[in-house]
This record gives structure tokens, C-alpha cells and sequence, in this order.
């Protein structure tokens, strides 16, 4: 295939993806300028090899694998944030979560019909890279368990429980969220 | 199934993630099973409220352009185009010296790709409201918020005699490597600094400059001005749409500033 030819078949088929490798890469770097930045190096890292990706597979699935690894290695180069499983640290965050004022008072409906779209962006952005990759691929982008394992390379049993562990820290953050922006009304 | 068991995997149910006999099992304890019931409908609730009301953005529009922009230049590689010129001229200094100044006049004309990195990400932060990912007009709080997160040493001059205001710092990258990237602010213009290891890089060097200063590499590349230096290990790139007089000052008061923080002989 020619240069041109190569980098025409890459744009059709990679590009299409482009808004939906920007939101992930926004959700993993939770800052615009830096998740364009993440986009540009996924689709150079991508065309590169783009030899290694098979026709007939899922290419947003193997974008976002890409970008997931471009975004480890910048975080690791810049000695930032890596989803490394250190439990204790992971179990303390959790307890620390849980260890809010007791449940609200107003049922599950009425919390959940007043929250906003920005403050479940707001509540995702509180959890650590493992939960909030989780809950976005399955939730935001709905990804198969599947596509997620691969895309985060571990089992799907991991899957399973880092995706079911996001969603409860998702729901307490969410809490947190509304308790507090209930105690400002409540001071104005 | 045992309510614990149903709990473990009540999200994969909800998902329609398990295999079947398991998923048999799961609806034949929902169906008798009140908390669990309960507790399945609030894990549905949650995941309609992410689906239904998370904003999922797209890209902005320029972004797709600028993605196409690198990848026709990522796909003409170093041997086709403009930027060939720069790695054969990449080679050893010495080589760079017997080049006679009209040479180098020519070489001019097509700044190296490492040039016009830098003035596309001059250009693309100074378009955004907050670029700094460290907002402060310290120097030495800069200098410190840099410690740890770049492998050498950041200076931070101070520009306030001509009316720059540090504005922070951010990091960025060129190339695969680390970049310090110092924001300073006259008016509303912004006044870029960029700081990076210099060493592997294909960089313009400021030799045979007609009437200019050899320190210092200068070009003007889509409407901003910019110069150029290596100093020690480091690069070092002001990138501006002030006037080329008042950024060679800048260039001058980044070398002394340098020059002696460099321990004699390093």
C-alpha cells in the first residue's frame, strides 16, 4: 500500500473514532488541553502500527487500548498518578468514602433525579485511574466486559470487580456531592 | 444462589455479562429475594443515570485537523518534504561550522520540525484561559512546583523589567521527552518559555546569523517569532508574537541567568 493510500484507509477507519477517544482521554487526564494532546499521540502511536490491527476487530476498542498505554507512560515519565494495586491505599480511599455523615435522609429517587450531569462528572473524577477507567469504559462508552479486559489487559474476573467496586465509590462520591451542595442551600 | 453470591455479581447481571446458567440463578433468587430486588433496582438506577446523563463531549473541531496535519506529516516521515533537509544538516557541529551563511540564510526558510512544534504549542496554549497547570507569579514557587517532576534543574527568570509577568508553569512534551514549559504574560500576549534536554534533538543553532546575535537562533514561523539556544545540556525556546527585539532581551536575560547558575567547567 502506498504512503498515501495507507494513511487514507487509517483516517477511514480510526478517525470516525476520534469523539470517543477524546472523551476517554479526557476522563483519564481530567484536563482538556492535556487530553488533546493524549488524542494526537494515540492516533501517531495507532497509524505506526497500524500494520498490527486486524480489519475485522473492533478499532475503537483497540484505540482506546493505545491511548490507555500512551497515558500510562506520560503519567509514569512525569512520575504522576499510576493505577498500581496497592490495596491498603485502595481499601483506606474506600473506608475514607464510606466514613461520611450517615445515608441521606431523602430516598435513592429524589438523590438521584436532582444530579446533574457535571456532578457525576465531578463525583468520577474522585476516584482513582482503575475505578473511573472502569466505570467509563462500561458505563460511559459501553464496552463489553471483554473489550475491557483487553483494553486494561487483565482478566475478565478483574473486570468484574473493579467495575462493581467503581460503581459503589461512584455512588458514595455522588453522595458526598449532593450532601454538600444541599448544606450550601441550606446556608444561603 | 446465596444473597452474597447474588450481590458479587449483580452489576455483571445487570450488564448481561453472565453466562447463562448463572444468569438463571440470579433471576430465580431476584424473585423471591426483597433486599436483593431493592438492591438491584438501585444498581439499575445508577447505571441509567451515568448512561442517560453523563455529558459525553466530542472533540473540539480543530482537533481533528490538527490529528490529519500530524499524520500527513508522520506519513511523509524524515526522508520527503521540508523537514529532510534538517537530519542531513542534524549532523555534528563541526560540520555545521564549514556551512557558509547563505546556507544557513536557506536553511532558514524551512524551520526544523522541532521549531514548529514548539510554535504549535505556543499557539494552542494561548489560546486556552488557564494553560498554567502551576498559576503563581513566584518565581522560586514555579522553580519548586518543578522539582520532582522534570529530571534537571528549571530556572525561572525574571522578566518584570520589560513588563513580562510570570504567569506558572506546566509540563509538556516534545518528542517523548519532558519539557519544562514556563507561561509569561505582556498584555495579552503570552510569552512562552520552553526548557529541555537538548541532547539527540535536530536543533537549529544560531551560526552565521547576518548581522544577529550567534547566540541565538531566530525564525519567524507562522506569525510568532522565536529563538532559539542550547546552553549546557538544556535547549532552551522563547516563542512570542512580540517583536523579535524584545524576545532576543528575554533570550539575553535566560543566558545570563543560566550562564550563572552553571557551575565553571560542567
Amino acid at each position: 500500500m502506498g504512503s498515501q493510500a495507507r494513511r487514507e484507509e487509517f483516517e477511514d477507519q480510526a478517525l470516525v473514532h476520534l469523539d470517543r477517544v477524546f472523551h476517554l482521554a479526557l476522563r483519564l487526564t481530567r484536563n482538556r488541553t492535556e487530553a488533546e494532546d493524549l488524542a494526537q499521540e494515540t492516533y501517531l502511536r495507532a497509524f505506526k502500527h497500524f500494520d498490527q490491527f486486524d480489519p475485522g476487530t473492533n478499532c475503537r476498542a483497540w484505540l482506546f487500548a493505545i491511548l490507555r498505554n500512551a497515558f500510562l507512560n506520560q503519567q509514569k515519565r512525569q512520575g504522576r498518578e499510576v493505577p498500581g494495586l496497592d490495596e491498603g491505599e485502595l481499601e483506606r480511599f474506600a473506608t475514607e468514602m464510606a466514613d461520611g455523615p450517615g445515608t441521606l435522609e431523602s430516598p435513592e429517587e429524589e438523590l438521584l433525579k436532582g444530579v446533574a450531569g457535571a456532578e457525576l462528572v465531578a463525583a468520577l473524577e474522585r476516584l482513582p485511574l482503575i475505578f473511573r477507567e472502569a466505570v467509563v469504559l462500561a458505563d460511559v462508552e459501553e464496552c463489553s466486559y471483554k473489550e475491557i479486559a483487553q483494553i486494561c489487559g487483565v482478566p475478565m474476573g478483574t473486570v468484574m470487580s473493579r467495575l462493581s467496586r467503581g460503581r459503589r465509590l461512584l455512588r458514595r462520591a455522588l453522595e458526598t456531592l449532593v450532601r454538600e451542595r444541599e448544606g450550601l442551600r441550606r446556608l444561603r | 444462589m446465596t444473597c452474597q453470591e447474588l450481590r458479587a455479581c449483580l452489576g455483571a447481571h445487570l450488564d448481561g455479562e453472565l453466562d447463562l446458567s448463572l444468569s438463571l440463578a440470579a433471576d430465580e433468587h431476584l424473585a423471591f429475594c426483597v433486599g436483593c430486588q431493592w438492591a438491584y433496582a438501585r444498581e439499575r438506577e445508577l447505571r441509567t443515570l451515568v448512561r442517560t446523563r453523563f455529558p459525553r463531549e466530542g472533540a473540539p473541531a480543530a482537533l481533528g485537523e490538527r490529528i490529519r496535519g500530524a499524520l500527513a506529516r508522520a506519513a511523509r516521515g524524515p526522508r520527503i518534504g521540508a523537514p529532510r533537509r534538517w537530519f542531513y544538516w542534524a549532523a555534528p557541529a563541526a560540520a555545521l561550522v564549514l556551512i557558509a551563511v547563505g546556507v544557513g540564510l536557506w536553511q532558514r526558510s524551512a524551520p526544523p520540525p522541532v521549531v514548529r512544534e514548539l510554535v504549535a504549542k505556543h499557539a494552542m496554549y494561548s489560546r486556552l484561559d488557564a494553560p498554567a497547570e502551576i498559576v503563581s507569579a513566584s518565581q522560586e514557587a514555579v522553580a519548586g512546583w518543578f522539582k520532582g517532576k522534570v529530571r534537571f534543574d528549571v530556572a525561572v527568570p525574571d522578566f518584570s523589567p520589560s513588563g513580562i509577568r510570570l504567569v506558572g508553569g506546566r509540563l509538556a512534551d516534545l518528542s517523548d521527552r519532558q519539557v519544562a514549559y514556563l507561561l509569561y504574560e505582556k498584555g495579552r500576549n503570552l510569552v512562552s518559555l520552553f526548557a529541555f534536554p537538548s541532547r539527540g534533538l535536530a536543533l537549529p543553532s544560531g551560526e552565521g546569523a547576518s548581522g544577529g546575535d550567534e547566540r541565538f537562533y531566530v525564525a519567524k514561523v507562522n506569525g510568532a517569532e522565536v529563538v532559539i539556544w542550547t546552553q549546557g545540556p538544556l535547549a532552551y525556546a522563547l516563542v512570542s508574537s512580540l517583536d523579535r527585539e524584545s524576545l532576543l532581551e528575554c533570550a539575553d536575560t535566560v543566558w545570563r541567568l543560566v550562564g550563572s547558575r552553571t557551575p565553571p567547567g560542567a
